[in-house]
């Protein structure tokens, strides 16, 4: 059975459906959910800051960390891992953490804040494809039944 | 219900596993997708001119059909033993692959699509296109794609390019 699910967030309603599915499945295998939310940032501007690329990263912290306490309360083991990653970096990053964590799969939404890429299946979504080093589960916006 | 994928390949393989670790003990159709050889015919820069009286098209197509339901049969018995209650299924592309099997997962209600990746990357990926991508593009289902053991372990723990 599966013991590790990693859930890539980015604090969309996208990334909610794709949580609906990743806590079926932890709490079926009893195993435990890994919340990787990869905070991207802009290039560096003149004074060699770099900001959140999301304007309201801070909600969307808030958000995620009630979703990941939220999951303790209905006894799934849940953690959450924090990454940064340059704009475009966020497809690497949690590869990186499905690696280091051994994850079983990686649930993920079809649509993130992107929004040109957005149109289209996340990009995101869409570089894991190319690089999860394990099962990629891709969770539509649309809705799904899960008991037809 | 869910589809399930099979070409054969080691990708295939490895997806069914995973799909039985994950969703087994479900009911499942395992597909296996054919081409027209009229279609094989109209994507080869000779067309046409090489077929009159060379070729029986007709049967090229019943040998294909044949291939199909072998492979397909073949994936349904490795889902049985991963769990699942699997029945095979053939089925001719109209359009491309990814829509034979979008119109698969409507026809027997699937919950989710199984199938594997061909562990493509880059410019390579780019240009043979690639049946997973286009399924995601359109699915409203839930999608798995599943590496294979060789594709998985080749990317684990690569440094990030970020």
């Amino acid at each position: 059975m599966f013991k590790k699910i990693v859930w890539a967030t980015d604090g969309s309603g996208s990334a909610d459906k794709a949580l609906a599915v990743a806590k079926m499945f932890a709490a079926q295998s009893g195993g435990e959910l890994v919340a990787v939310h990869c905070e991207e940032l802009t290039l560096p501007g003149k004074g060699g800051g770099s900001l959140p690329v999301a304007a309201n990263e801070d909600d969307l912290k808030a958000k995620i960390e009630r979703q990941v306490s939220d999951l303790s309360a209905d006894g799934i083991t849940a953690t959450l891992e924090t990454t940064r990653a340059k704009v475009g970096g966020a497809a690497h990053a949690i590869a990186n953490a499905a690696s280091v964590h051994e994850s079983d799969a990686i649930v993920v939404g079809t649509r993130g804040h992107t929004p040109i890429a957005g149109l289209l299946v996340g990009s995101v979504t869409q570089r894991l494809l190319h690089i999860a080093p394990c099962p990629l589960i891709a969770v539509p916006t649309r809705d799904l039944d899960w008991n037809a | 219900m869910i589809l399930i994928c099979y070409d054969g390949s080691d990708d295939a393989r490895a997806a069914i596993d995973a799909a039985g670790k994950l969703v087994g003990g479900q009911r499942a159709t395992v597909l296996t997708v054919w081409q027209p050889f009229a279609e094989v015919l109209a994507s080869t820069p000779l067309g046409w001119g090489i077929a009159p009286g060379v070729l029986d098209i007709e049967e090229a197509d019943t040998a294909s059909r044949t291939a199909a339901q072998r492979l397909a049969t073949e994936g349904a018995e490795l889902a049985r033993q991963a769990g699942f209650n699997a029945e095979p299924r053939e089925s001719t592309q109209l359009e491309t692959v990814a829509h034979a099997i979008l119109d698969e997962a409507e026809l027997v209600g699937a919950s989710a699509i199984v199938m594997g990746s061909r562990g493509l990357t880059g410019l390579k990926s780019l240009l043979l296109g690639s049946v997973s991508h286009a399924v995601l593009q359109r699915a409203d289902r839930t999608v798995i794609v599943v590496p294979s053991p060789a594709v998985a372990s080749s990317r684990k723990r690569r440094p990030a390019r970020s």
